[in-house]
């Protein structure tokens, strides 16, 4: 047997994905007779699908606190044909899997099937989207649930360090920024939920995406439940705008003295998916803490050992964006973390990041992308991205030239536009 | 269907291919027959930290994540009572960089006091941050030595406490990866866009020549049979009252798994199961409620778990769990019941093949449990199930003594 040479470590290829990856990406599309439109990601190996509705009904749309997610997940709780137990019996004898989630700007009821059950979940999610009747006994009940499970969360730290940051950042009247009291919940009116419900759960303002090993009778299943001109209504033509109102004061710190560790969150407001610097910010978001591999991973978790983990991150909204790192830290060094992460800031602005850490991250985040675009799922999850913002494929290309082309200068000159220490937002959470 | 082959090296390493050309990614799953359970009682939460310090690099290589990174991958590992797990993805092209990475840290570590001084201080915050700084986050540390009294599940991975964990030392290290830490010891599996005569010739260079160890032999102490209920009281800073009933039950490949399985399932999977329609829905006691299994190896626990609605009573909330428990043990569960459950968990194991790095985990794990058919033939284990065998394992199961309950009581 030969002896290879360990020390000399394989050839690296270059992963910089093409445009024909980026183009799986691109959906059918249908139009339903009502005019709802459908977008298909056909692909996969497994005999799943999964069809997902999405409504502009997020916490966006809401006038009071908790509407739109109650609204959203009492909408299995009985309908005008069906009871909740016999919505609940009937999805988990196919054994699907029906999910509702509120996000910021939108509200999805996600059903993911065995192909062979589609025809008759899809029978039910006629009923859950259209005709939810919002039982007084059934909302009780949830909100009695959704009330003791915010009392646990709010025992953990970063959960309230998550809720008081976007808090400081957007101001307590702006509904990225706004959040309440566990009580409050209970505060929640039926009527509000029927408003909500008929207001913006219509075909008018509702999409669909179908992703999997997507069968061709899809299409006229999904029009004979959703293509009708029953659940018609109202264009919502033009969204409310709010003013973001951010705290005055830079550092917050939020008691909780038996804690062992605090939680941290460092950040400012920045821009979402449609700002020209976003792909830079992308990558200069990636070398400071989007990665294993980042530098305040390597310096606060893997060299001094303050932490399980930190990271940085860019939430991307519709009507804005925010950048934020965050981690909890044993509570006696949390100062030393807050320094040690404001050192890696200033290097990031003084010093151009090395030809052989560009390199790496060109890869690491060349890599990402193909893991981001594996599988139907994914695929369907990377065009609702760029759907959501109005943005076409044509925003991959630049993000994926931007990864291939950005400079050390480049990255220095983002680094100091847009994370100068004195506009960055500090919470400390804990001791 | 999940399809594959197998070989194995001359120094016993076990090799498993699934090839998957729909992806421009390869899966590397590396698993190691060596869990928490093989730890010395005095030296707790080691398999653990020794996960870690696979990362701090080995003989030939500086630091494990960097060179991956530099390639477009991207890794993780889990370690549990049974098993310690290193999976990778990488882009197909670069795929020997991960055959160079993980033969070099099969072959010998660096053995970095540094490393280990600080990977100590990492593993002491994830402690804080997943097991003491949470609500509830303590549970399995009361839970295990309760329902344990003899064999090593009786702690958690993370370790009975924080203070072994600080006191490893280096020749720790070296004898815990002398002793599992070889190529007889471990399955690899390949999924995604390769072939196995790839695999077999990269598989070859890496691999070929790192030497195998002795042969692990497992004794461990077993659990003896629990001939009484047992209980434990505790009171914390948590906003809501908990219980927590765990019961006896066999391994993983216990014939009567699938059945006890589908058990957990009528009581507690999705929203129609009969805990959440009769203790959350019905009768307004809990506002959380699961009934699941720890699935460990050598004999694991159907445990059975909720939160009390404020101003419920304990003993009220155990009555109607008690209540539901007698249910299934007396009365058959319907034809329509058990197909409810069986189609389930067909969805849900097809869910889990949807990713390559699932599958090759699948397939590992398989192998590990001595049956690599199980990927694909498992359904039909569950497909087999009556609801005779389903009443008749709630009996076996489901008795007082062989519970242990922990009332776990909110100070305000």
């Amino acid at each position: 047997m030969s002896i290879i040479n360990r020390k000399q470590k394989p050839p690296i290829f270059e992963i910089a994905p093409d445009r024909k990856v980026v183009e799986l990406i691109v959906p059918k599309v249908y139009t339903l007779d009502n005019g709802l439109k459908v977008y298909v990601i056909n692909a996969g190996t497994q005999e799943l699908v999964n069809v997902e509705f999405v409504f502009n009904a997020g916490i966006w749309h809401q006038d009071h606190l908790y509407v739109a997610t109650s609204t959203n997940s009492l909408m299995k709780e009985g309908t005008q044909n069906m009871t909740a137990r016999q919505i609940a019996d009937e999805l988990d004898y196919y054994g699907a899997y029906h999910d509702a989630a509120t996000e910021n700007d939108s509200a999805f009821h996600g059903l993911f099937t065995l192909n062979k059950y589609l025809p008759a979940t899809l029978k039910v999610m006629e009923e859950i989207i259209k005709r939810p009747i919002f039982d007084q006994n059934e909302v009780d009940i949830y909100l009695r649930k959704r009330y003791h499970s915010l009392l646990v969360k709010m025992e953990k730290v970063d959960f309230l360090a998550r809720i008081h940051f976007t808090g400081l950042l957007y101001g307590p009247q702006h509904p990225y920024g706004r959040f309440g009291k566990a009580e409050e919940v209970l505060n929640v009116n039926r009527e509000d939920l029927v408003a909500f419900h008929k207001k913006f759960y219509r075909s008018s303002n509702c999409q669909i995406l179908v992703s999997g090993k997507v069968e061709e009778s899809v299409i006229d299943l999904l029009n004979q439940y959703f293509g009708g001109d029953d659940w018609d209504g109202p264009v919502i033509s033009e969204e409310a705008l709010f003013e973001i109102q951010p705290a005055g004061e830079l550092f917050h710190h939020i008691e909780k003295p038996d804690a062992l560790q605090s939680a941290l969150r460092i950040g400012k407001v920045l821009f979402n998916r449609r700002h020209p610097d976003f792909p830079g910010m992308h990558v200069l978001n990636t070398i400071l803490g989007g990665y294993f591999g980042s530098r305040l991973m390597t310096n606060i978790r893997e060299d001094k050992g303050l932490t399980y983990g930190i990271g940085s991150g860019l939430v991307l909204l519709r009507h804005s964006g925010y950048f934020y790192i965050s981690s909890e830290v044993g509570a006696d060094v949390a100062d030393v973390a807050l320094d040690e992460i404001f050192k890696e800031i200033a290097l990031l602005q003084k010093v151009p990041v090395t030809s052989s850490e560009l390199k790496k991250v060109r890869n690491y985040l060349g890599g990402t992308f193909l893991r981001a675009v594996d599988g139907p799922f994914n695929l369907i999850d990377r065009f609702r991205e760029i759907h959501e913002n109005n943005l076409d494929i044509d925003h991959y290309y630049r993000m994926l030239e931007t990864i291939q082309k950005i400079t050390p200068d480049e990255i220095m000159e983002l680094a100091n536009r847009y994370l100068s220490v004195d506009s960055l937002y500090r919470l400390k959470v804990g001791k | 269907m999940i399809e594959f082959e197998r070989f194995k090296l001359n120094n016993g390493l076990k090799v498993i291919v699934h090839t998957d050309v729909s992806t421009p990614l390869v899966s590397m799953n590396i698993l190691y027959n060596v869990g928490s359970r093989d730890e010395d009682p005095e030296k707790t939460g080691f398999a653990h930290l020794f996960e870690h310090l696979m990362f701090g690099g080995s003989v030939n290589i500086k630091k494990y994540d960097e060179p991956l990174e530099r390639v477009g991958g991207e890794n993780n590992a889990f370690t549990n009572n049974d098993v310690t797990d290193y999976y990778l993805t990488v882009p197909r092209q670069n795929l020997e960089t991960a055959f160079w990475l993980e033969s070099d840290r099969m072959l010998n570590l660096a053995f970095s006091k540094r490393s280990l001084e600080v990977q100590r201080n990492v593993v002491i915050e994830e402690f804080k941050q997943s097991y003491l700084n949470k609500p509830y986050g303590d549970v399995w540390l009361l839970l295990r030595p309760l329902a344990y009294t003899t064999h090593p599940y009786r702690w958690s991975t993370i370790g009975k406490s924080i203070e072994p964990i600080q006191q490893a030392t280096i020749e720790d290290v070296k004898d815990f990866y002398a002793r599992f830490y070889n190529p007889n010891n471990a399955i690899m599996v390949l999924a995604g866009n390769t072939t196995v005569d790839e695999i077999k010739v990269l598989a070859e260079r890496w691999f070929g020549s790192i030497p195998a160890g002795e042969e692990v032999i497992r004794n461990l102490p077993q659990e003896p049979v629990q001939m009484e209920p047992r209980s434990l009281t505790v009171e914390r800073d948590v906003p809501l009252d908990c219980l927590y009933k765990a019961y006896h039950m066999g391994g993983k490949m216990d014939k009567d798994y699938p059945a006890i399985d589908l058990v957990s399932d009528v009581l507690s999977n999705g929203n129609s199961s009969r805990l959440y329609q009769s203790l959350i829905k019905e009768q307004q006691l809990f506002s959380d409620i699961n009934a699941f299994l720890t699935g460990d190896e050598d004999g694991g626990l159907f445990v059975v778990t909720g939160k009390l609605i404020k101003g419920v009573k304990m003993e009220a909330a155990e009555a109607a769990i008690l209540e539901q428990l007698n249910k299934i043990k007396v009365d058959l569960i319907t034809e329509s019941e058990l197909q409810k459950v069986k189609n389930k968990v067909e969805s849900l194991m097809t869910f889990n093949e949807m990713r390559i790095q699932d599958r090759a985990l699948n397939l590992a794990y398989a192998e590990h449990l001595g049956d690599i058919n199980m990927v694909n033939d498992d359904i039909l284990r569950y497909q087999a199930v009556t609801s005779e065998q389903i009443r008749e394992m709630a009996n076996e199961i489901l008795r007082p003594e062989n519970c242990s309950t922990l009332y776990y009581y909110s100070k305000s």
